[in-house]
């Protein structure tokens, strides 16, 4: 094989490692980002029993966003097997417990619900923080873009940009804002 | 039974001291399953599990229900191809900026006739002309596709340049 055919086999066949950013991104919409990844559906020579997916590296997965009041409705059920073991938990509740398993739950759920789910799993790697062992950070190729555009607190922004943004009006000193 | 008896008073075989002998009797003169295996000449039955393998009437019925499902599945295995190519094209639109539903209008007013095995193919063995549709599609978005407003993508000849 000449050099060229040979980068063009590397560069289709070979394995990515994606890194994605959940912090403060919807679980659900990422989910929906990485599943086609997982699978491999995102390659034209996708095949179902072609192993064409990809390793997805989350990070951040602490600092993830529901939105609404999806902490305190949403609700995980699990079952012991045992006689009165049905617990439904709280998505704040869980995720206190364990940072990763709200979106390791969501991408399970997401992907297609047969024998390869659990390869397919295997593939994603979720960290709580940006902290990533060196073995894994090693393999990172690429990183997806992030859904929601992360927005900047305001005492992150310095104090004179604060001061000098041009303002229609301003609430009188001795207004009291409730 | 009468068969059997009549057998063995003819052999002079008292029937207690040769069970294992009456046993191979029984099989050569009653019905079994088994007794009526038939020459394979398609073994759609190979790989099943147990007496359905081997055994004629327990497994016709099952041969009988595959090949029903053969029939059926013609069907399946088109629709089937036809999921798959259009996962493949959306891929390939993707990787390129663009969606596949843009893509099938681009083709629909520009009269380019080419069905999704095609594309796939295109997608997966031609990338520079499956390119060459995406930056077509992308061109139709900004501005019509014989309009002389607007960039005309490097290495496409649209029908109006002609």
């Amino acid at each position: 094989m000449s050099a060229v055919r040979r980068v063009q086999q590397w560069a289709t066949f070979g394995r990515m490692w994606y890194l994605y950013d959940c912090k403060w991104q919807n679980p659900l919409d990422s989910a929906d980002k990485i599943v086609p990844y997982l699978d491999g559906s995102h390659k034209p020579i996708f095949h179902p029993l072609n192993d064409s997916g990809d390793h997805v590296v989350v990070i951040n997965s602490r600092d993830i966003a529901f939105p609404g009041d999806e902490w305190e409705k949403r609700v995980y059920f699990h079952h012991t097997g045992y006689a009165g073991g049905a617990t439904w938990t709280l998505a704040w509740q869980l995720h206190e417990a364990d940072p990763t398993m709200i979106i390791r739950k969501t991408i399970y759920n997401k992907l297609s619900k047969n024998l390869l789910r659990r390869g397919r799993m295997a593939r994603l790697h979720i960290f709580p923080d940006d902290k990533i062992p060196d073995s894994i950070l090693k393999n990172v190729s690429g990183q997806m873009r992030q859904l929601r555009p992360v927005p900047r607190r305001l005492d992150h922004y310095p104090q004179e940009q604060v001061e000098n943004f041009p303002k229609i009006f301003d609430w009188p000193k001795d207004h009291v804002i409730n | 039974m009468q068969v059997l008896s009549l057998v063995l008073k003819v052999l002079w075989i008292h029937p207690a001291s040769f069970l294992p002998v009456c046993t191979m009797f029984v099989m050569w003169f009653v019905k079994v399953a088994s007794s009526l295996m038939r020459t394979p000449k398609s073994r759609t039955e190979q790989h099943y599990y147990g007496r359905k393998q081997n055994c004629y009437s327990v497994a016709i019925k099952y041969v009988h229900r595959a090949l029903r499902y053969n029939t059926l599945a013609r069907k399946l295995r088109k629709n089937d191809a036809r999921e798959l190519w259009t996962t493949r094209i959306s891929a390939g639109c993707t990787e390129l900026g663009t969606k596949y539903p843009d893509m099938k209008l681009m083709m629909d007013e520009s009269s380019i006739a080419l069905d999704r095995n095609m594309l796939q193919n295109l997608a997966i063995w031609e990338p520079r002309s499956f390119r060459a549709l995406a930056l077509l599609t992308k061109s139709r978005q900004e501005v019509g596709l014989n309009s002389l407003e607007g960039p005309s993508p490097v290495g496409v000849v649209t029908r109006g340049m002609l």
